[in-house]
């Protein structure tokens, strides 16, 4: 089953991770040697696409990456299902509908407006956890774990829905910029927006670490958790918050990343053939940052001209994985 | 030892119980009932899962509800009726999942004893229903509790798998001294292996008591007969008590003797015991007739008494 060598695998993604970052350090618009990285200086052009632009943008590919696929791997072992993901259980359509109804508020009351960021990720947030708080409910209704993925179609249509009520009353600029937030992407981020991004998302990302052993025993569900000692309630708790705030966080600022978090921890998962959350989750860190890093630089040179929405590479990829997961399990 | 006194549990607007019986270590106790009687439910409320509505439950005289999560676990390690497959988890370290972690030889003594050393690196979702009953068995064992208690250990496998896994459990509670509790519904395999039957009714523990007691004092029979199968005392097994319209005379012995009352029986006919002289069938090691004619088998037996 296994065909490749684990350490091969990990010494290629190191490769991609520092090939990766080199080639968003130096092309793009502007061509940048290495040799001109040490002669820059504030107020320079070079400076400012070097640490304005694409310092933010790597930074922010990188966290995004992985605290989706954290996000996803959470949510694979608290529903023990392999086919979770917070994209394909609605979790970022939540916080879509969250940011949503938000632009639609701040457009009617202008005193929302004035919470900018803070209240994107609040209603991102707020979002997110509603969802996740309807299919907590659903999950223990029904055990079928293609109902879930039904929920999850659900909330996106609902989305849908409410970005069409969006389109109908609000205005041309906002409209716009909800419609290229949900394609998805890392160009707009700035450092001021880092300044909460980054934070939060290794805060929780270093929460999840924390938790890894507890995240072991939820593997076998909540009777035998509870039976060998584990205060299951509490821990369910830690992991749902943990969920949204690397879900709403990531979507808050680049858009609903499609099938990033349900791809990369499957993929980790036969890549090490383990289940011990301690090394998953630092191998979905990485494997997440450094396929989120190729997406990107795939969004921004496929077109010479353009860059294409992050959401179309990573479906493009994520969405036959997908599918051969759920064949796989058809088989079984 | 456990102990529960007049413990009534079930769900949001079921009653069951009340339940009293006390459940001693270093013995293997069945709890036996019908589908539905609520074993499970019992089972649940003793491992604190399922909370209860009256009555109490001590462990070695505490109360359970006093005991911290991890101080039941030093307790009571359960072992679930169906459970879920997991790909990439091997039963080592479906093992290790536990608090408390085992030397090598310890883990290695448990995979012994379930026979199960040549699958410890095996991941579970390439495991058959026997080997997966067996690994989280060993996961139990490997929590090192006092007690070990298993919902319906073997009601999806096959006949093999399910001798070997009460075998399994009858050595634990008598080499380990670890209390052993079961539920099942298959009365005649937990006759053969259990050292404590207790009979559930959905109105409370109706008896407790040796298994070979309970079949004496018609115990079993009274709770698990229906109209069309009665327990026989005889066999230890239950018979369908098809209405006997036809009897016929046999004599002989030995095994093919048995069997050929076996066929008789299941065809609805009444076996008398009679003289050689006066049987129409003759069954012994040394041949089959009927009314004289030699019979190679049993089957040719029966189609002659059919036509």
């Amino acid at each position: 089953m296994n065909k490749f060598n684990p350490h091969i695998v990990l010494g290629l993604f190191i490769l991609l991770f520092v090939v990766g970052i080199s080639v968003h350090l130096t092309q793009g618009a502007m061509g940048l040697s290495l040799s001109d990285f040490g002669a820059l200086q504030r107020g320079d052009a070079k400076h400012t696409v070097l640490v304005d632009f694409r310092l933010p943008k790597i930074l922010g590919t990188l966290l995004g990456g992985a605290a989706i696929s954290v996000a996803g791997l959470l949510m694979q072992t608290f529903f023990r299902n392999p086919l979770a993901g917070p994209f394909v259980l609605g979790i970022s359509s939540g916080a879509s509908l969250g940011v949503a109804l938000y632009l639609l508020g701040s457009a009617s009351f202008a005193g929302l407006a004035v919470m900018g960021n803070l209240g994107l990720i609040g209603s991102a947030f707020l979002g997110s956890m509603a969802v996740l708080g309807v299919i907590l409910f659903t999950a223990k209704k029904i055990q079928q774990s293609s109902h879930l993925l039904i929920v999850g179609l659900m909330w996106a249509s609902l989305t849908a829905a409410s970005v069409s009520i969006l389109e109908y009353f609000a205005a041309g600029d906002q409209i716009k910029f909800f419609l290229i937030w949900n394609m998805g992407s890392f160009l707009s981020l700035t450092l001021a927006d880092l300044a909460i991004f980054a934070p939060v998302l290794l805060a929780s990302l270093v929460g999840t670490v924390l938790i890894a052993k507890t995240l072991n025993v939820m593997l076998l569900g909540p009777a035998y958790a509870k039976t060998m000692g584990i205060n299951y309630h509490r821990a369910s708790t830690v992991v749902l918050l943990l969920t949204c705030a690397l879900t709403a966080t990531t979507t808050a600022y680049v858009g609903p990343l499609a099938f990033v978090g349900l791809a990369v921890p499957h993929f980790c998962k036969q890549w090490l053939q383990s289940r011990n959350h301690s090394r998953l989750i630092v191998y979905c860190a990485l494997c997440g940052s450094v396929f989120m890093l190729w997406c990107q630089l795939a969004a921004e040179h496929i077109l010479p001209n353009d860059v294409l929405p992050i959401n179309i590479i990573t479906s493009a990829v994520g969405a036959p994985l997908v599918i051969r997961i759920l064949l796989k399990r058809t088989q079984e | 030892m456990i102990t529960l006194e007049k413990v009534i549990t079930g769900y949001e607007n079921l009653n069951i119980g009340p339940y009293s019986l006390q459940l001693e270590p270093g013995k293997l106790h069945v709890i036996l009932g019908r589908n539905g009687v609520g074993k499970s439910t019992l089972l649940k409320s003793i491992l604190g899962l399922n909370p209860i509505k009256s009555g109490s439950i001590r462990i070695n005289d505490i109360a359970l509800e006093t005991l911290s999560l991890s101080e039941r676990a030093t307790h009571m390690a359960y072992v679930a009726a169906r459970n879920q497959s997991i790909s990439h988890l091997s039963i080592v370290e479906l093992m290790a999942l536990n608090r408390q972690q085992l030397q090598n030889d310890q883990r290695q003594t448990i995979l012994q004893n379930l026979g199960i050393v040549a699958l410890q690196h095996k991941p579970l979702n390439q495991l058959s229903d026997g080997e997966m009953q067996k690994a989280f068995i060993a996961r139990a064992l490997a929590q090192q509790s006092q007690y070990i208690i298993l919902d319906e250990p073997a009601a999806h496998l096959d006949v093999n798998a399910r001798l070997e896994i009460y075998r399994v459990l009858q050595t634990l509670a008598s080499t380990q001294g670890q209390g052993v509790v079961c539920t099942t519904h298959d009365v005649e395999l937990a006759l053969r292996v259990a050292d404590q039957f207790h009979i559930l009714t959905p109105q409370g523990i109706a008896q407790s008591g040796t298994p070979e007691d309970l079949v004496l004092s018609g115990a079993i029979g009274h709770h698990f007969s229906s109209e069309q199968v009665a327990f026989d005392t005889q066999t230890g097994s239950f018979q369908y008590c098809a209405e006997a319209a036809k009897s016929i005379r046999i004599a002989g012995s030995g095994i093919r003797f048995r069997w050929v009352q076996n066929a008789l029986i299941r065809k609805g006919f009444q076996c008398v015991n009679s003289s050689q002289s006066e049987a129409r069938i003759i069954a012994s090691e040394d041949g089959l007739t009927l009314d004289g004619k030699a019979c190679s088998n049993i089957g040719v037996l029966l189609n002659h008494l059919d036509s």
